[in-house]
């Protein structure tokens, strides 16, 4: 299964769910992909270290995704951009959703790991699944 | 990696800067043809070589997750969604 996480299941991975680090850990073993879109890691890398974590913390965090081939970060191009206005406009929802969104489905991902009203019209045109925990 | 006393020594530096690491220390440090050593140059002009151990990267991924203190998801969740919204197109 070929997951995308969004910044929600950032944060909760860095409370330490036990979902999230399941899904984490299960990238070693198991056909499970996380896909963390360019936009997430900047927003996430912000908001964490707004809530204290240490920049050594957040950097281990990202070099072990640069490192790993299974936790993905996808750089933001020009095929992601558009895809990400065409369904900001279309649907009326905000441009970093729309940009996580397209992310998820332009890299082939199965699930949306987020917790976000914003979402429902994409999920009711059956654009993206969501999965929340 | 395992603890072992203090050592210095001198080497000589051959064409194309090539230098040879002491038999003692390879054989205490394990070095290998092929091995990979990361060369750190320090401001004082001081030159490290360390030998790269693998990491998994899951484990080091696990390691900064332990290390992170306690989030208020919910309430920064609702911070993020905010900001997303104050930047609808």
């Amino acid at each position: 299964m070929r997951y995308c996480a969004d910044t929600w299941f950032i944060l909760q991975a860095f409370d330490k769910n036990s979902t999230a680090i399941s899904l984490i850990t299960e990238t070693k073993t198991e056909k499970t992909e996380i896909i963390i879109p360019m936009i997430v890691f900047i927003e996430s890398y912000k908001k964490l270290f707004q809530c204290g974590v240490a920049r050594e913390t957040i950097e281990l965090f990202f070099a072990g995704v640069e490192a790993s081939e299974k936790i993905k970060l996808v750089t933001l191009d020009k095929a992601i951009g558009k895809e990400a206005a065409h369904i900001s406009l279309s649907f009326h929802i905000p441009l970093i959703d729309a940009l996580v969104a397209a992310t998820a489905r332009l890299t082939g991902c199965e699930v949306l790991l987020a917790k976000d009203s914003d979402y429902n019209p994409l999920m009711k045109r059956k654009y993206i699944k969501i999965k929340s925990f | 990696m395992e603890q072992h006393a203090f050592t210095m020594g001198e080497v000589k530096i051959a064409k194309k800067g090539q230098i040879t690491i002491p038999k003692h220390i390879r054989d205490e440090d394990k070095l290998e043809e092929n091995d990979i050593l990361m060369v750190t140059h320090l401001p004082g002009g001081e030159i490290l070589l360390q030998k790269q151990v693998h990491r998994d990267p899951v484990d080091m991924i696990l390691e900064a997750l332990r290390a992170s203190p306690h989030i208020d998801v919910g309430a920064v969740w609702e911070e993020v969604k905010a900001e997303r919204r104050r930047e609808r197109v």
